[in-house]
């Protein structure tokens, strides 16, 4: 049997990145500053991470202007909500683990 | 001790998940608007009873006549009634939760609920716009035959709502309303409230039966409006 590490991605396992893929799997779309308040990130940080994610396609960015604002809106992707189900599986497994061993 | 660092992210995985399900939750209107439109449907229902009850005077019915007096022998009125009242809900859920989503920063699609409730909606017509059809479904027809089941529309909706929503009030509320519906739907609910009414004193002679014709749908549609006052209003939208 594997260890759960193996389950654990570069791209998603950073903290930060964690955040955004958990908020926009929870919403059918979700725009930039809203994830830059709720992850208490700078702008240029969090198109960073975006940056990041877009490229291993586990994000779609979609630009619009709405009224004279141009808006960023975050979608997740299958292969992001697949990545998170299994980032989250292995953080639980690594914990299941950790609390047997103090046991 | 040092925390063991899963256990951290997946207690801010949590947090966040939370939050964002609370920021995008937007049902409380739809829930006051189905609730009063509900209620709002009480009195047809007294209205199609007048319409059946022959004058005390013993005099013809005169009052309706052609296109009127073909909807009101069917009470197809009824039903065509709540498809409106759904499909206008189902548009406002769907301007709703958009607006709520562009000015939250978080957005929810409520296209999901809106389609259920048009479609189901458009049940009750079945019968007259697609006769063929019917003649499979005609085991159906105790769910048609009330002119209630736009309540069990309503509930269809709701689940898919709820579902969409991932909110234990609006689970809450959307099975306690399917609990009061469903029955209504199914069963002639004014004779609880005939017996009710029977234990305050009330006669066969004095019984209010016209107004009380209304009252399978009083139930569920305070459930509904009490549902959408007891929501956390929305902050942003």
């Amino acid at each position: 049997m594997t260890h759960p590490t193996g389950g654990l991605s570069d791209v998603v396992h950073q903290r930060h990145r964690l955040g955004i893929l958990t908020i926009a799997a929870e919403a059918t779309r979700v725009e930039f500053t809203y994830l830059k308040n709720a992850l208490e990130l700078t702008g240029g940080n969090l198109n960073r991470h975006l940056a990041v994610l877009e490229d291993a396609g586990m994000v779609a960015l979609e630009k619009a202007i709405e009224g004279r604002r141009p808006k960023t809106w975050v979608v997740i992707t299958r292969a992001g909500r697949g990545a998170l189900a299994a980032e989250i599986a292995a953080l639980e497994e690594l914990v299941r683990r950790h609390r047997a061993q103090q046991a | 001790m040092t925390e063991f660092e899963p256990d951290g992210l997946l207690r801010d995985v949590e947090a966040l998940r939370r939050r964002a399900r609370s920021d995008r939750h937007a049902f409380r209107l739809p829930l006051l608007y189905f609730g009063a439109f509900t209620l709002g449907t009480a009195p047809l229902y007294a209205l199609a009873y007048a319409a059946h009850t022959p004058p005390e005077d013993g005099s013809a019915d005169g009052v309706t006549t052609g296109f009127t007096s073909w909807l009101l022998a069917r009470e197809t009125w009824l039903d065509l009634v709540w498809l409106a009242g759904l499909a206008a809900g189902a548009v406002l859920t769907v301007w709703w939760y958009r607006r709520h989503g562009d000015s939250a920063g978080i957005q929810t699609s409520a296209r999901g609920p809106a389609t259920t409730w048009a479609v189901a909606g458009v049940a009750p017509l079945i019968w007259f716009l697609a006769p063929l059809v019917s003649l499979f479904v005609w085991f159906l027809w105790p769910l048609f035959v009330r002119n209630t089941f736009g309540l069990l529309a309503l509930a269809f909706g709701l689940i898919a709502l709820a579902r969409t929503e991932r909110s234990r009030h609006l689970w809450i509320v959307t099975l306690l309303y399917t609990a009061a519906a469903a029955p209504a739907v199914v069963y002639d609910m004014q004779n609880m409230y005939y017996r009710l009414f029977h234990l305050f004193g009330f006669t066969p002679e004095t019984m209010p039966y016209g107004p009380l014709q209304g009252s399978p749908v009083l139930l569920p549609g305070l459930i509904l409006l009490v549902g959408g006052l007891a929501a956390r209003k929305e902050s942003r939208a």
